[in-house]
């Protein structure tokens, strides 16, 4: 019995698509991170040194994921862009946060500067 | 038959392989997300931050079922990334709440600084106002003269050399005639002076001027013009020495005298002032 005659079909071509490169990098998950990047960026995570280093570890993911992608190994792919995501969230919200301490600290100072030098806002 | 055997000691061995590479160790995403972890519920994050630490715990749990699923692979390090990711967000958002919680609390703080201001102005500009009050009160201090009331006013209450009242003179105009208003059954009687200086007969006819000046606005503040005289009785009956600009300026003044009630003054004026011009009233 030849192994062509052991094995069932399905396997076969389940083979032959992963030799061809399996299966391609999700761009609907890609968008998804790429619209997380922005999102940080707008917020000004690359003027804070904490909120920068999570917004450039997600652009070297999706990069990563890219490349991937490009080599055919979307699954693998699509983790780094599970990652870019986080990653990216997490810049975001530190600049949220950063911001609300900001305006914490601004009240602060305008209450110990006398209340009256300013008009409440 | 004969390639069976070490297939099945090849198969059986594999887990032995495995497990002597240490793939069933968690990896070290797997450790740190861990580690993080409980620290997020060691601090009082999940108390400002319920929903994240949730999401945090959610995430680590799925890291753990790819570990249980496929140790050491990239699908249970990529878990364990997320999962410290999602912890640090949580950590990240609570002090995010920290921090609207205390800008809440120095607003409060500039809320009440205000309002303490504000009230201590506020009772300022009432003692201030008690004040004023009580000065114009003094200024418009009636006395009484026999059976007359007289109230002198002085000070700047017109123009130079002119018949114009001036803002203060308003004022305490107004409380006159609000004073006469409270005894509509008195005759009024506006007597205008001046000090010594000039020719008398100008000075008797700038003193009328004045004296109908003050009738003229008492009218419009609602007295009638039926109870009101007015005459100018020039640097008549000095009330202080016309030698010193003090002096000049307390001579130079109107008195309003309020008559006893159904009294004209007619008859009051003819005793003391019979050389004065008089304004009639105004007959309707």
């Amino acid at each position: 019995m030849s192994a062509y005659q052991r094995f069932p079909m399905q396997i076969w071509l389940a083979l032959a698509i992963s030799a061809c490169g399996g299966a391609p990098l999700n761009q609907g998950k890609l968008a998804q991170a790429n619209t997380a990047l922005h999102a940080a960026e707008t917020l000004g995570a690359e003027q804070d040194p904490k909120a920068k280093q999570s917004l450039d570890s997600a652009r070297k993911e999706v990069a990563e994921a890219q490349r991937l992608g490009a080599d055919g190994d979307g699954e693998k792919g699509d983790l780094h862009l599970s990652r870019a995501l986080v990653d990216a969230d997490l810049a975001s919200q530190l600049m949220r946060t950063k911001q609300e301490e900001d305006k914490a600290h601004e009240a602060w100072a305008k209450s110990k500067s006398g209340g009256g030098a300013s008009s409440p806002q | 038959m004969k390639n069976t055997l070490p297939r099945m000691i090849a198969l059986a061995g594999l887990p032995l392989l495995c497990a002597a590479c240490g793939a069933s160790d968690p990896s070290k995403e797997l450790l740190t997300a861990r580690d993080a972890n409980t620290k997020l519920l060691q601090s009082d994050a999940p108390q400002l931050n319920p929903a994240g630490a949730r999401d945090a715990q959610e995430a680590l749990a799925a890291a753990e079922e790819a570990h249980k699923d496929s140790a050491g692979s990239d699908k249970e390090k990529t878990a364990a990334y997320i999962a410290q990711r999602k912890t640090e967000i949580a950590v990240a958002q609570a002090e995010e709440t920290r921090a609207h919680q205390d800008r809440d609390k120095a607003d409060q703080a500039y809320q009440a600084q205000l309002e303490q201001q504000l009230n201590a102005s506020r009772q300022e500009l009432q003692q201030l106002q008690a004040a004023s009050e009580k000065a114009q009160k003094e200024q418009v201090a009636w006395r009484k003269k026999g059976e007359n009331l007289v109230v002198t006013l002085s000070g700047v209450l017109f123009d130079t050399g002119g018949s114009t009242l001036s803002p203060d003179a308003k004022k305490r105009l107004d409380v006159v005639a609000h004073a006469l208003k409270d005894n509509p059954t008195r005759a009024v009687t506006i007597s205008g002076y001046t000090d010594n200086k000039g020719r008398s007969e100008t000075n008797r006819t700038l003193s009328q001027k004045r004296a109908d000046s003050v009738k003229a606005y008492l009218e419009k503040q609602g007295v009638p013009a039926s109870r009101l005289y007015s005459e100018g009785k020039g640097d008549n009956n000095p009330v202080a020495s016309n030698d010193s600009e003090e002096g000049r300026a307390d001579n130079r003044r109107v008195e309003i005298t309020m008559h006893p009630p159904g009294e004209a003054p007619e008859r009051q004026l003819v005793k003391g002032t019979d050389s004065a011009p008089k304004s009639q009233p105004k007959s309707k």
